[in-house]
């Protein structure tokens, strides 16, 4: 058990870490190259340094060349459409690299506070984490896509509405447990099987608060489209 | 053709988490142990970008900025852009044509090079009068400013409409002359940056690969597919989980 595991933790090393004898075995994948891209320039972090191979620590840290520069150049976060060309393997590796890209910029933007200064180009955190959604996205296509052929059902657990221990209606995430809810002690706290009927009272008057709060937001917007027309004679028939 | 249909949105993330940072502060409250929010509620436009200095100072905590009536264009309507020639219709410069150099849809304003300045001078001092600086101020697309028409050379109405081949494009209404979209308007991508140039970085890749298909359909969950592909086992017997 001990060897499967040790075998196991070897493998994700290997599609992690940065080594050159990984680097030659996949050196057809597109990801670990560098690239030239004249329209589309993205956001990747290359996996073949010509100094060493292993940073180590280091790694949380951006080239040196980049520290104490005003700009430093990025591209644009990957597609959707580009990101679904690929394959299970290469969409694991690329969120590791995006994962490191992430953690990197967050050290330096970190480094930089403390140095009472501003990270150069902050908006390529924004790319990163959109990168990253996209591709999450994409996984949850497929892995529903699949659910769908074998059993009918996308595989989402769903939700349902509960009434929780105040006596309000909400919308509840059905959650993975370990025991079943008649045994949830917790789960009974939270969403007891019958609210107390002191809470009658005050449950009115949020619902009162709500009813109030949107009719005052219903007539800010009539006022606003009263005063536009006011103001714009032509959009009278648009609003 | 422009691509009306945005295909990201981070640039959209990132102005709405700088306008997020500057729009106040938290105080803490000694003696009453508690934060207190001091934070703008409405964010005001101006001719710079949400990001920079200047938009945030005009943006400070304790600014009073008067309300500004906008009429509502959506992006579909939207129909001038940065290099376009447009002639100005009210102002010193009326009857003037010039090139869109910056466009603010937040404000429907649009800056057209050289034309609808204004002069200042600065650097006054006792012995010189200084410098004059000619910087120009914001046209409104809906009233003052209209789109030249290239076959007579005259400012007219725009609409969008379709070609035979199914292309989106901006038609004079008074001749029903196509108005191609200017160069520097294909150029310029969804973040403000010029394709044309594009300058390889190390951390880039290559277009080639980044079209390379290599996505096989296959009858696996993509945890599945990596265990397999990393060779690890998982013969572990299951509990059976509760889903509530």
């Amino acid at each position: 058990m001990a060897g499967a595991l040790r075998s196991a933790v070897a493998s994700i090393s290997r599609c992690c870490h940065k080594s050159v004898a990984f680097l030659s075995r996949f050196n057809q994948h597109s990801l670990l190259q560098n690239s030239l891209s004249v329209d589309s320039r993205l956001m990747l972090p290359s996996l073949l340094h010509t100094t060493s191979p292993q940073h180590g620590l280091m790694e949380f840290f951006d080239i040196k060349k980049n520290w104490g520069e005003e700009n430093v150049k990025s591209g644009r976060p990957w597609r959707m459409d580009e990101l679904r060309i690929k394959n299970n393997s290469d969409l694991h590796k690329l969120w590791y690299v995006l994962l490191k890209e992430r953690n990197m910029l967050f050290t330096m933007q970190h480094e930089y506070e403390k140095q009472s200064e501003l990270l150069p180009n902050p908006e390529r955190i924004e790319k990163v984490e959109e990168s990253m959604e996209n591709i999450m996205t994409v996984i949850k296509e497929r892995d529903e896509a699949f659910n769908l052929l074998e059993t009918g059902k996308t595989g989402d657990p769903g939700g349902r509405y509960v009434k929780n221990y105040l006596g309000l209606r909400q919308y509840k995430r059905n959650t993975e447990h370990l025991i079943p809810h008649y045994m949830n002690k917790f789960y009974f706290l939270l969403y007891p099987k019958n609210v107390s009927k002191r809470t009658e009272k005050y449950i009115a008057l949020y619902k009162e608060e709500q009813r109030v709060e949107r009719r005052r937001q219903q007539r800010s917007e009539r006022m606003m489209r009263k005063r536009l027309i006011q103001k714009f004679p032509h959009l009278q028939d648009k609003l | 053709m422009r691509l009306t249909v945005v295909t990201f949105n981070y640039l959209k993330k990132y102005a709405q988490r700088e306008i997020a940072k500057a729009t106040g502060v938290s105080v803490y409250k000694p003696f009453q142990g508690r934060w207190r929010d001091v934070r703008k509620k409405r964010w005001y436009y101006d001719e710079n970008r949400p990001w920079t200095d200047a938009a945030k100072a005009a943006n400070a905590p304790m600014k009073r900025q008067h309300h500004r009536l906008l009429e509502p264009i959506s992006n579909e309507d939207w129909s001038i852009f940065k290099g376009d020639r447009v002639e100005i219709l009210t102002g010193t410069d009326k009857g003037k044509m010039g090139i869109v150099s910056c466009v603010i849809k937040e404000r429907n304003w649009v800056f057209v090079e050289g034309l609808n300045c204004k002069y200042k001078w600065v650097n006054k001092s006792a012995t010189s009068p200084g410098a004059m600086v000619k910087t120009e101020k914001p046209l409104s697309i809906t009233t003052e400013v209209a789109l030249v028409d290239p076959s007579d050379g005259k400012g007219s109405e725009v609409q969008w409409r379709f070609t035979e081949e199914g292309d989106k494009v901006r038609v004079s209404v008074r001749t029903g002359r196509i108005i191609p979209m200017s160069r520097v308007a294909e150029d310029e991508t969804e973040d403000m940056v010029s394709r044309s140039g594009y300058i390889e970085q190390d951390c880039d890749t290559k277009e080639k690969e980044l079209q390379k298909v290599t996505f096989k359909p296959i009858l696996s969950t993509f945890d599945e597919d990596i265990l397999k592909q990393l060779d690890i086992k998982d013969d572990r017997k299951r509990v059976q989980k509760y889903w509530y």
